[in-house]
């Protein structure tokens, strides 16, 4: 029953004269359009947002002009003029603001057949990644397997949100050096959750990565993840997999394979941490991924400086390679990574057994784990002559959670099986 | 809907202008608040160094 329940999307209807002329699927369609205005709007803090020709069509079919119209006709929304006087630019964009709805909402219940053909055309981008990665259109269809409980996570975030508000304190990590505060880091927690079931996947060309509601979803809000047919889910994640990607890189250029054996053993951080014992592993990761990241031919933080102390040959290769022409070192560092990691997540993929990725981690079912180690390890061996190695995480509600939102299961338990 | 620049940093508005930036890197979180502005340019290695 839990499976069933939460996997419930409900959307309001803006309701007017001509309703009644939709069928049943086109008044879904119409409830999704709407939502997608208000969200539009929300981000766009009520200033007028745009949509394309185009995008409406890839998106809602061939009768999205009936839908705007609907949504015009009975004031849900207004078209705002650009600036020189025209409702139209380049033919296809219009720009809308919401209105007062004077007819008020009704509540639509999304039937999963609309939600997942939604989810799967999601986004003009999506052609974009089956175009770019072989297999690419597996990992869309199985991405509707994946949706999130709001209602708990919006229960965990109200928890959080009290305890902030009467202690002024949140458990949550702090970040670093204070960078966001824990209202801003809990405005962003909320949006993440609200946008989770209107968002597909979408290819960055440029860094070769696919990007989701998931690789936005932080942390602590994984364990509110559902999987459609309810098997508890894990992450496997690549150990060091920048660090090995470099490696391999520069294993391949140069025929030192000193630092890819550290990185292929998940060492490659104690390596270079072992020069400055007093910092911790976190600090130095952050020290070494900001020195490869940047163009300063000596790093200017204690971490990168015991990376040139650790391995001073493949710092300089780094330095070289960062001053080629063309795109970023880091950049190129993560197209090859993202190569890597998508053709084995859509090769999984293939006859819709679920998978998703975060970049270097797979989010899948617990019972793929030795699958997807033995599938990840093969590709690398074939590229480099080495696999990488991995690390586990079971997807469950941790502490911080259980202080927040007392009433949802407890550690070591799967949030789907206990919500049942 | 969620924004990716050209350098791979995951940035939404969060209301008054300002922007909440993100990036995944080696498993690592990274975020930050700056505006809209800056969220549109920023790179990897500029979100490393807010932290």
């Amino acid at each position: 029953m839990g499976a069933v329940r939460f996997a419930r999307m409900i959307l309001t209807l803006p309701v007017g004269a001509g309703l009644e002329a939709f069928t049943g699927r086109e008044r879904e369609l119409i409830a999704w359009l709407w939502s997608e205005c208000v969200l539009k709007s929300r981000k766009r803090e009520g200033r007028p947002f745009t949509l394309h020709s185009r995008y409406l069509q890839a998106n809602y079919g061939r009768n999205y002009a009936r839908f705007v119209q609907y949504l015009l006709n009975i004031q849900a929304v207004r078209l705002k003029p650009y600036a020189n006087g025209h409702f139209y630019f380049d033919k296809h964009s219009r720009r809308f603001v919401l209105a007062a709805c004077p007819g008020g909402v009704q509540e639509v219940e999304i039937s999963e057949r609309t939600k997942a053909a939604q989810l799967r055309k999601r986004g003009a981008q999506a052609a974009e990644l089956c175009a770019a990665i072989e297999g690419g259109v597996h990992l869309l269809n199985v991405w509707p397997q994946l949706s999130i409980d709001a209602d708990a996570a919006n229960a965990y975030l109200d928890g959080l949100e009290r305890r902030l508000n009467e202690s002024g304190e949140i458990d949550l990590r702090p970040s670093r050096k204070g960078a966001a505060s824990p209202r801003e880091r809990l405005a962003f927690r909320r949006l993440s959750v609200s946008w989770f079931g209107f968002n597909g996947l979408s290819f960055n060309e440029r860094t070769g990565r696919v990007y989701s509601p998931l690789t936005n979803l932080p942390r602590d809000l994984r364990p509110f993840l559902r999987l459609k047919g309810g098997g508890p889910l894990c992450l496997v994640d690549i150990r060091n997999s920048q660090p090995f990607v470099l490696a391999a890189m520069y294993a391949a250029a140069t025929n030192d394979k000193g630092p890819l054996k550290a990185a292929a053993a998940g060492s490659f951080y104690e390596v270079v941490n072992a020069r400055r014992p007093e910092m911790s592993r976190d600090e130095v990761k952050l020290d070494v991924l900001r020195s490869i990241y940047d163009s300063r031919l000596t790093p200017k933080c204690e971490g990168g400086l015991a990376l040139v102390e650790a391995f001073p040959a493949f710092w300089d290769w780094v330095c070289r390679e960062r001053s080629k022409a063309g795109p970023h070192l880091a950049i190129r560092m993560q197209k090859v990574e993202a190569d890597w990691v998508l053709n084995v997540a859509c090769a999984l993929a293939k006859g819709g057994r679920f998978i998703a990725s975060i970049h270097d981690a797979f989010l899948i079912d617990e019972a793929r784990r030795d699958e997807v180690e033995r599938a990840l390890s093969a590709a690398g061996v074939a590229r480099w002559g080495v696999g990488p190695s991995f690390g586990f995480e079971s997807i469950f509600l941790g502490e911080g959670v259980r202080r927040a939102a007392p009433h949802l299961p407890s550690e070591g338990q799967n949030a789907e099986r206990c919500l049942k | 809907m969620f924004e990716v620049n050209a350098h791979g940093v995951e940035w939404v508005l969060i209301g008054a202008g300002r922007a909440f930036v993100r990036a995944v890197i080696d498993g690592m979180e990274i975020e930050g608040v700056v505006s809209a502005l800056e969220a549109e340019r920023m790179r990897p290695v500029d979100l490393l160094e807010l932290n």
